[in-house]
């Protein structure tokens, strides 16, 4: 994936972005602050804007050749249609290889909702319609500018869970989203943008951090994600166990991608145990390093823990940091729930 | 009502009926691209279009008179190419209906592509239809409403015209005669009675026509389309 996009959409404002990113992902997510210049950067790429600069490609496919498709913020269902006419007309203009009407409408939930007109339907709803109407019309890359924002989180992780699907299977899909963990948890590289720049770029691992280090992300919402491979299901418990760091760790509701395990882990349910050993009811018990202990704020302190590549943040209580008097480069278990 | 009058409404929906339609293909594209154009002389395209609006028809009538006198450019034109003068003629009505009612066409649909929200348009873009795809499947049901209205507004005004067919036809039964000048001869010759048959038809045909496109336009007419 490398594509560079310069673009003045006003006097004030200038959107100049350059990614390059060699390994080959094909889910990616973009996220920044409003007004930095995510949905500029979108229509860009989709041609929509003439005066736009846009060169490279992803996957071997370029941008200015290849039909890209767009799922705008709102759904913008054609309202003359009923939602299964406006999803016939996007497979009508689908060329190559298109996917199958019934497999995109069931994977988009979206299947009782064929014969109702748009006005008829919740923000949701027609979200989903328009996930739908843009796979169907079977583009060659797929954007999409926070295309579940309305949806339960049920819904939303079903629907997540069905691109990284797609993009498993060969369709780039690049996502702009506000919602760092489901970004963090369905792509596999991140783009952080800001005042029209990228300023982040990479694994979701490695940008996390950056972006709690540079930018304002209250620590009561910090987590992590952890990832891990060779997952087994447990019908009797309905959890996932699997591989982390030559560690075993639980999970209920991971994100499954072949052989790779992501789930994430709040920052406010981890707790810091000096003890390896301990008979709680908590299950996870991940042994790693004090990397770094911030400063106190509102009565709470961030810890940053790391075991080889796996960073994991535990927020403590002002009280029990002082108590346990954390040296940087100490061995802990952190503990956490099945999350 | 005499054979005359017959002649005279059927010529009047005849002049109408063709003139409504070279209107719709005429404005249609000049609405949809005044619609997109942004230029400082706008405004005066947009004052020249809506002239008929308030220009005395006679003004009018007068200028496409001598317009299409055979002395002149446009007239001489057409003769030699139709072998027939323009003035006083059928064609010269139909050609100066158009003009007359050309804002009645254009500003619904004027209208109708400015409020029409862009952005589906840019979704049919990225689902790779072409121009044409785009305005027969996306603009024009969405305006349809709108194009109804300028459908009909056109034919209505039409029927309604005099000064102008005064003037650039003249009063000729079967060829120039339209209702309101057969109207207007049998007030003249104090045949009242007949005079109230074509009043009372027109008046009733436009108050109809009128009730349905103002229906249609609140109630039928449907407002999804727009933001």
């Amino acid at each position: 994936m490398e594509f560079s996009v310069n673009f003045r959409r006003h006097a004030d404002f200038e959107l100049d972005v350059s990614v390059t990113q060699r390994s080959v992902n094909t889910m990616v997510g973009l996220t920044g602050p409003s007004g930095a210049g995510k949905s500029s950067l979108l229509r860009c790429l989709a041609g929509l804007e003439r005066h736009a600069q846009v060169s490279g490609d992803w996957q071997g496919k370029l941008f200015t050749r290849k039909r890209v498709g767009l799922v705008f913020q709102e759904a913008l269902l054609f309202p003359h249609l009923s939602v299964g006419q406006n999803l016939l007309l996007a497979a009508d203009f689908a060329k190559g290889q298109t996917f199958w009407f019934d497999e995109v409408v069931l994977g988009c939930r979206c299947n009782h909702l064929l014969s109702r007109m748009p006005a008829s339907l919740s923000g949701g709803e027609a979200q989903r319609v328009a996930i739908a109407r843009a796979i169907l019309n079977s583009p060659k890359i797929l954007l999409l500018d926070e295309p579940v924002s309305a949806l339960d989180d049920h819904t939303r992780h079903h629907i997540l869970a069905f691109l990284r699907k797609l993009a498993d299977n060969g369709l780039p899909v690049l996502l702009v989203s506000h919602d760092l963990q489901d970004l963090a948890l369905y792509c596999h590289n991140m783009l952080y943008m800001e005042a029209g720049r990228l300023v982040h770029q990479g694994k979701p691992q490695e940008v996390l951090p950056k972006i709690y280090q540079n930018h304002p992300v209250s620590a009561s919402v910090q987590f992590s994600v952890i990832s891990g491979s060779q997952p087994q299901v447990n019908k009797t418990y309905h959890y996932v166990s699997f591989d982390c760091e030559g560690q075993q760790l639980f999970a209920t509701s991971p994100v499954i991608s072949g052989d790779h395990v992501h789930m994430s882990v709040a920052a406010a349910s981890v707790s810091v145990d000096r003890q390896t050993t301990c008979d709680v009811s908590t299950e996870n018990a991940f042994q790693c390093e004090v990397m770094q202990v911030h400063p106190p704020e509102n009565g709470q302190v961030l810890v940053s823990l790391q075991r080889n590549q796996t960073r994991l943040y535990a927020l403590i209580s002002e009280f029990s940091a002082a108590r346990l008097a954390l040296q940087v480069g100490e061995t802990v278990t952190a503990r956490f729930g099945l999350e | 009502m005499q054979n005359d009058d017959m002649a005279a409404i059927w010529l009047t929906l005849e002049l109408a009926a063709l003139s409504s339609l070279i209107l719709l293909l005429i404005a249609t594209p000049l609405a949809w691209w005044l619609a997109r154009w942004e230029h400082k002389l706008k405004p005066v395209l947009l004052s020249l279009i809506a002239l008929p609006l308030v220009l005395p028809p006679t003004v009018l009538g007068f200028y496409l008179l001598i317009a299409f006198a055979p002395n002149s450019l446009v007239g001489g034109l057409w003769q030699s190419v139709t072998g027939s003068q323009l003035a006083f003629s059928f064609s010269g009505l139909v050609i100066g209906s158009v003009i007359y009612s050309l804002p009645f066409a254009v500003q619904p649909l004027y209208t109708g592509f400015t409020q029409l929200d862009k952005r589906y348009l840019d979704v049919a873009k990225t689902m790779g239809m072409n121009r044409y795809s785009r305005f027969r499947r996306i603009v024009l049901p969405l305006c349809q409403s709108h194009i109804i209205v300028a459908l009909g507004l056109s034919f209505a005004h039409t029927v309604g015209e005099f000064g102008v067919v005064l003037m650039i036809g003249g009063n000729i039964p079967a060829e120039t005669q339209v209702v309101s000048i057969a109207l207007y001869n049998h007030v003249e010759a104090g045949d009242y009675a007949n005079a109230h048959w074509l009043a009372l038809g027109l008046l009733v045909f436009s108050m109809v026509l009128l009730t349905i496109l103002y229906r249609f336009n609140r109630g039928g007419g449907r407002q999804w389309n727009f933001r």
